[in-house]
């Protein structure tokens, strides 16, 4: 699985049948709200060429972050 | 070495049956027995457990679930389920969408808790970890006097702030809170089950060793579909949608 982050104003030009994604209201997004991220497999989709692809771990890594998560729930 | 047992049907039923006499009916699912004057039935429990092929994969960046309605407690309840956790990072195992925002959370240390409710007054933390790479039973139990216990592989451990004063609380997601931004499961998991009732110890130790679930079932998944985006509840009717899972998410390691 491939995954890349776009800007959430962006998001139009997602065509959510070629990402895993359901569709623009179950996307996760950061937490300010600027950035979102899709998901595919095999070859990137021609609407999203050009940005830079993650796998899971990288992903995970970034996602763990304070851009993304809120801070930890002891 | 199993026991085979004779077969008939409702409308078939044998005419002139000795005590003791004793039949699967196919149709009705039940188990019958000759008393020596009548037929006993003894019924079956609706769970169609068949053979545990799947699990589900969840990615553990925006895989999660949505049920079609919320799972309503109040009172004493129990949730089991197993999980199979590909790393420890914190982040939830069940949440909600309701207005009590109620969710399961296992954090950096693999530390289980259920947090949330309304005006946060659920605020239970055990010192049971979960580790990551294997498959691991979690049940979380709570009394009539709202009190909490917390089992992995039929131990119960310790807690912090066991008494909630919030009687009330909802599940309505798998692997996620409202707002996805505390972190998304990420591992597998397989057979999670709702009751309306506290678990015992023995029941319990019933579903890990021999997956015999005890009655008081409210919603139970068993994460059998394996395919499609639906996620079924065998005991009722609220099912769940997989939500930003790829296309093959079913996985055949299972727990047993």
């Amino acid at each position: 699985m491939n995954y890349v982050i776009i800007d959430s104003s962006e998001v139009n030009s997602v065509d959510f049948d070629q990402v895993a994604e359901t569709s623009a209201d179950t996307l996760r997004y950061s937490l300010d709200g600027t950035k979102t991220f899709v998901k595919y497999e095999g070859t990137q989709p021609f609407f999203l060429l050009g940005k830079t692809e993650y796998d899971n771990e990288e992903i995970l890594a970034i996602l763990s972050g304070p851009e993304w998560t809120s801070d930890e729930i002891i | 070495m199993p026991t085979t047992i004779p077969t008939t049907t409702f409308s078939t039923r044998p005419g002139s049956p000795s005590a003791g006499d004793a039949y699967f009916e196919t149709d009705t699912k039940n188990y019958i027995i000759y008393d020596g004057a009548n037929w006993r039935s003894y019924i079956n429990d609706g769970i169609d457990y068949g053979a545990n092929a799947y699990s589900l994969e969840f990615d553990g960046a925006n895989d999660y679930i949505n049920l079609s309605s919320n799972v309503s407690i109040s009172g004493a309840f129990s949730i089991s389920m197993w999980v199979y956790p590909d790393d420890i990072a914190g982040y939830i195992i069940l949440g909600s969408t309701s207005t009590d925002n109620i969710f399961v959370y296992a954090n950096s240390s693999g530390t289980l808790q259920i947090r949330g409710g309304t005006g946060f007054t659920t605020n239970v933390v055990s010192s049971t970890n979960l580790t990551a790479g294997s498959w691991q039973h979690v049940v979380i139990t709570r009394d009539a006097g709202l009190n909490y216990t917390f089992y992995r592989n039929t131990t119960s451990n310790a807690v912090t702030g066991a008494t909630s004063t919030d009687s009330d609380i909802a599940f309505n997601r798998i692997g996620a809170n409202s707002t996805v931004q505390f972190g998304t499961f990420d591992g597998k998991m397989d057979d999670l089950a709702f009751y309306n009732k506290e678990l015992s110890a023995s029941e319990v130790a019933s579903i890990y060793d021999n997956n015999l679930h005890a009655s008081g079932l409210v919603a139970f998944y068993r994460f059998e579909d394996g395919s499609g985006t639906s996620l079924s509840d065998v005991v009722g009717s609220n099912d769940g949608t997989l939500t930003n899972f790829p296309a093959s998410p079913w996985s055949t390691n299972t727990p047993y």
